[in-house]
């Protein structure tokens, strides 16, 4: 029998998890309050303000590669837009699976990354990268046992983590799916890999909704349905603490809750170590 | 009408879609494994029924779901038996075995590990165990069978293995395995020897075929594979490289298997390198419940009222506001037109591709449409799902079939070089051309035939096609599939008129001479037969000297054809692609070289007789050394020399004994041209409607065209064919639609024909009223009868005949 303090930690590590994505849509919905106003509310090593769409190929050089990204514009840091990115960017993605092996019936995950500029003001990078099993290590691949419909759903919710950022002020504007149903590196004519993107851009805009027909119906409601959600989040934020709060509290611990977790500290998961670190003062 | 700013209603509606996945999955239900309500759920339960919704329950003094080597078989693992808590109930998980096996393709040394994931997914708790499976036999079962033929037997392989099953009234059988053609079960060996039998004769009929099959559901554990990695330490607990498992399924054990090779379970220090990763919970009689009553009442106070305030407040985190807005807007935009929102989002004309994204794009021309987050969070708030385009068919992209008539060219020989000489744009891969020949009547079948570009340097190359003449051939096209992998755009590579020529040519002279060139004129007969389509030379060429700085002088080459009177070159026919000396004295490795290389080099012309004259000069002498090409001491009056300024027959010396290296080459793709057309002319958007709709073909408005270049509009340097600026607007040929739809996995086949001349904005419903789908696997287009055509026979197809296949609005 697991222990139960193990038990019910492991479910609150989870319920935290989901208040974690739950916070996704309250920058989701920040997002489009800068985006239809047209002012950025924090300033930020970079900002998406428009565009980097993945994009058909318009040309026959775009067209012999796997990916083609979209005009846009960014914001820096200093709070100025970068020179409007006019050009596409094509990038191959098979390209980072490993070379001269042969892969099949293999799922990869990735992201494509932005990165600032070195020189401020200049468009930013597109980088990509592939999910790695530890941070230095090797790609994090797996057979396709689960069909793409489940990969696909893990992939929209977050069950799937990011690459490791190029930078640390790097940007994920894409994840993407490799379906390898054969890849070898040196037998390029063989390949065949489907490519499946998963849209995480947040468009932060420049200018607003200056059309009078989207501001009268749209910029109104995105404002108010911000601090709407910003307010149940906080409600709810504050009832899971208010678990948390009883749970450390219960009776039962034993001998107490802060000896009983210095006894199993490598059992406590790690989103409620910090949790309880940041709301409760408390190192286990 | 107001203007529409599609791409920010586009930008806006992503954003709001990509809000409720990231809300709702957060947020989530009572049933939903992974989500905030279902995990208050989990403890509010253990909170008063001591159970968890759905959770390993420890029944007995051991623990469930122990994983061990089996002793009987390495390879297998063998997970003892377990409970499950489901919804109040307590499921009963058989004991099974696992293979540890897994085919990876690539060779891995016997040091690597894979990690296994070992789980019980939540969807195996929904179906209720011991619930009845039903097929029938597809063929007779015999006395002595090992396999037996059901219907639909992947719908049974789904259910997992293996598969408990009645034959007949009560003939009991274990499938645990299937056949390599997915139609039969294989008969477990432990079940009477793995054979079928009543104990008569081997081959007598004891089923026949239609008899029913029963299959007896028992929920199963499953397992996921990562693939083999190098590492330094065996532990279990601690490998990075674990596939990754859906929050769904209960965690049951980690395994790391070593020797992808020949697998066995790994062992670190003692034991088996086997982590048990499963949380027991308490039955609900356990004398030391999860909570007490005492730390239950504390605890379930506080779940109760976070639950209350997800559930209760859920409207606040709901999108729903955010439709409604975008609902006033739409009525807002419309001054009488009286659309529906769906009605007026579904009817956004086509224009040209701005590449920022607002919606499905088709060879430079793109309609708005909501993103599929945009459309589940439409579909969860008001039932109905937003207008889904499923296929989009441009007349204009259409090159094959026109008016089919004949046979195709009865060969297509191909053959690859290295572009050493001539820029080519075509890298390594496998390429796939297709010719065809158009009459009088219209275009034939096209002859496919596949080659290899392949070398272990990673050069560019120069594809060769020679084909059979076809009588009455007015031209041919020539159609090219690229070699990116799954694209299954087609591209049509000629123009009207360009090809006209076929067949082979001769094989050419082989050489090993050198003949030095001049800054004069140097002629060498060659032949081909008549009506071929010549398309370059192979010949050889060297530099004597090495250090050759004059780099972008350049060997000239011309085409003359012969004087019958004098045997001598007479008329300049055309100009092959000239040869640089930069590409001479380097070899593919881009190394110095004096040798003779291979050079191909570009020419389109149908051959009208079968002796011609390759004429050759440099731009100037090299800087050091000579330019040679390679020739035999062959032939009679085969060369010929002059310093005239002019090469008119009169100013040609004849001499013998010098025949020229070469292969007179079919016509040639360096890729540099083409990309005109898809041959189908047909976008599938893959789209997947939430909600099963009545489908229509619908002939949408196009308002605006990409930007002309020249004669053609294009896209980038993708020209667009088809469409005059003084077109009218109406389908300019009668097209028969065959559309294939599915509602789950039934497929049903639709045809519509839309007449010549039908408007924009023209709706033509498919099928029956009762008939709805939720998706399209193909759509076919053939002309019809009343068709707009060229002079040729050929059909003038428009970028005017477009139309969607879609949902009703």
């Amino acid at each position: 029998m697991t222990d139960k303090g193990i038990v019910t930690a492991n479910l609150l590590n989870e319920l935290i998890l989901n208040l974690d994505k739950m916070t996704i849509g309250e920058d989701i919905f920040l997002g489009l309050e800068e985006f239809s106003l047209g002012l950025p509310a924090a300033s930020r090593e970079i900002d998406l303000c428009w565009g980097f769409a993945k994009s058909e190929p318009s040309t026959t050089a775009l067209a012999s590669h796997e990916v083609t990204i979209g005009k846009g514009v960014t914001r820096n840091s200093t709070g100025d837009l970068d020179s409007v990115q006019f050009d596409f960017t094509s990038l191959d993605l098979t390209t980072l699976l490993p070379s001269a092996i042969t892969l099949k019936n293999i799922y990869a995950f990735g992201s494509i990354y932005m990165t600032p500029n070195a020189t401020v003001g200049n468009p930013p990078d597109l980088e990509s990268a592939l999910v790695k099993g530890v941070s230095g290590g090797v790609n994090l691949f797996m057979t396709n046992d689960l069909n793409l419909e489940t990969i696909f759903n893990m992939m929209q919710v977050e069950e799937v983590p990011a690459a490791e950022k190029p930078e640390s002020n790097s940007l994920e504007i894409y994840k993407f799916l490799l379906n390898i149903n054969y890849y070898n590196s040196l037998s390029p004519e063989l390949k065949d890999v489907e490519i499946y993107f998963f849209d995480k851009r947040i468009p932060r805009g420049w200018g607003g909704f200056a059309d009078e027909f989207m501001a009268t119906n749209i910029t109104s409601y995105v404002v108010f349905k911000k601090e709407d959600y910003t307010d149940y989040l906080d409600t709810i934020q504050q009832s899971v603490y208010n678990i948390v709060k009883n749970w450390i509290n219960l009776r039962s611990w034993s001998p107490n809750f802060l000896d009983y977790w210095d006894a199993n500290s490598a059992s406590m998961p790690d989103r409620l170590r910090d949790y309880l670190e940041l709301e409760f003062s408390l190192i286990i | 009408m107001a203007d529409v700013n599609e791409e920010f209603i586009a930008e806006y509606a992503r954003v709001v879609g990509n809000a409720h996945i990231a809300i709702e999955d957060g947020i989530g239900s009572l049933t939903t494994p992974g989500s905030a309500l279902f995990n208050l759920n989990q403890l509010s339960l253990l909170a008063t029924t001591k159970l968890p919704a759905f959770g390993v329950v420890q029944t007995g003094a051991n623990t469930g779901f122990n994983v061990t080597v089996d002793s009987s078989d390495p390879t297998f693992l063998r997970v003892s038996s377990g409970t499950v808590a489901y919804n109040g109930n307590l499921i009963n998980v058989s004991s099974q075995r696992i293979s540890i096996k897994k085919a990876f393709a690539g060779s891995y040394s016997s040091s690597y590990v894979y990690g296994m994931r070992i789980g019980f997914p939540y969807s195996e708790a929904q179906n209720t165990a011991g619930q009845i499976y039903s097929t029938v036999l597809s063929q007779d079962a015999k006395e002595g069978d090992t396999e037996i033929y059901v219907e639909n037997i992947a719908t049974y392989i789904e259910l997992g293995l293996p598969l408990t099953a009645y034959i007949g009234v009560n003939t009991y059988v274990v499938f645990d395995g299937y056949n390599a053609a997915k139609t039969a079960f294989t008969i477990d060996p432990a079940i009477n020897g793995g054979v079928l039998s009543n104990g008569s004769t081997t081959g007598d009929i004891i089923f026949d075929s239609g008899t029913r099959v029963n299959f007896i559901y028992e929920p199963k554990a499953k397992a996921l594979y990562g693939l083999p990695v190098s590492t330094i330490s065996n532990d279990p607990e601690l490998f990075n490289y674990y596939p990754l498992m859906p929050s769904s399924w209960l965690p049951i054990a980690d395994v790391l298997i070593v020797n992808p090779g020949a697998p066995e379970v790994a062992t670190f220090g003692l034991s088996d390198a086997i982590f048990r990763t499963a949380m027991d919970y308490p039955p609900a009689n356990s004398t030391i419940p999860i909570f007490t009553n005492d730390d239950a009442k504390i605890i379930a106070a506080s779940i109760n009222v976070a639950k209350s305030e997800l559930i209760n407040n859920k409207n606040r985190a709901s999108v729903s506001d955010a439709i409604t807005a975008l609902d006033q807007y739409t009525t807002a935009l419309q001054d009488e037109s009286g659309l529906t929102f769906r009605e007026f989002w579904g009817t956004r004309p086509f224009k040209a591709t701005t590449y920022f994204g607002k919606g499905t794009s088709f060879q430079g021309l793109e309609r708005f449409e909501f993103s599929n987050n945009f459309s589940k969070a439409y579909f969860d708030i008001t039932g109905q799902d937003i207008q889904r385009t499923f296929a989009i068919f441009r007349g204009d992209l259409y090159a094959f079939p026109t008016t089919i008539y004949g046979n195709a060219p009865a060969s297509l020989a191909l053959n690859s070089y290295k572009a050493l000489g001539t820029a080519s744009t075509l890298t390594r891969g496998t390429y796939t051309y297709g010719v065809s020949a158009v009459t009088t009547s219209g275009e034939t079948p096209a002859v496919y035939n596949s080659v290899l570009s392949f070398d272990t340097t990673n050069s560019n190359y120069i594809n060769e096609l020679q084909w059979g003449s076809v009588a009455g051939a007015l031209f041919y096209h020539i159609y090219r599939k690229s070699n990116i992998s799954g694209e299954q755009t087609e591209y049509r590579l000629t123009s009207i008129g360009q090809v006209t020529g076929s067949g082979t040519g001769t094989t050419g002279i082989v050489g090993y001479a050198g003949t030095s060139l001049s800054t004069n004129f140097t002629a060498y007969k060659i032949s081909t037969t008549n009506n071929f389509q010549l398309g370059g030379l192979q010949l050889r060429l060297r530099a004597t000297g090495t250090g050759v700085t004059n780099s972008t002088a350049e060997v000239q080459i011309k085409l003359y054809s012969n004087d019958g009177a004098t045997g001598k070159p007479n008329s300049l026919i055309g100009s092959f692609d000239s040869i640089p000396f930069s590409k001479i004295i380097l070899d593919s490795n881009g190394d110095a070289t004096t040798a003779f290389q291979n050079f191909v080099t570009k020419l389109d012309y149908k051959t009208t007789s079968t002796t011609f004259w390759v004429v050759m000069k440099l731009s100037a002498q090299p800087s050091t050394g000579s330019i040679q090409v390679q020739t035999s001491a062959n032939g009679t009056n085969a060369y010929a020399t002059t310093t005239a300024p002019s090469p008119i027959p009169a100013n040609w010396t004849l001499a013998n004994s010098v025949s020229l290296h070469h292969k007179p080459l079919g016509f040639l793709d360096y890729g540099r041209s083409g990309s005109s057309s898809v041959r189908r002319g047909v976008y599938l958007t893959g789209s997947k409607t939430y909600e099963p709709r009545r489908l229509r073909i619908y002939i949408p408005d196009i308002s605006d065209f990409p930007a002309p270049t020249g004669s053609s509009f294009t896209r980038g340097d993708i020209p667009i064919y088809g469409l005059s600026s003084t077109d009218s607007t109406e389908t300019k040929n009668e097209l028969i639609v065959t559309v294939v739809a599915k509602l789950g996995d039934t497929e049903t086949t639709l045809t519509q024909t839309i007449p010549q001349g039908t408007t924009r904005g023209t709706s033509l419903l498919l099928g029956t009223e009762d008939q709805i789908f939720d998706s399209v696997t193909d759509v076919q287009v053939a002309p019809g009868a009343n068709l707009q055509t060229q002079q040729n026979g050929a059909i003038y197809w428009s970028i005017y005949d477009m139309f969607t296949v879609e949902t009703q609005p």
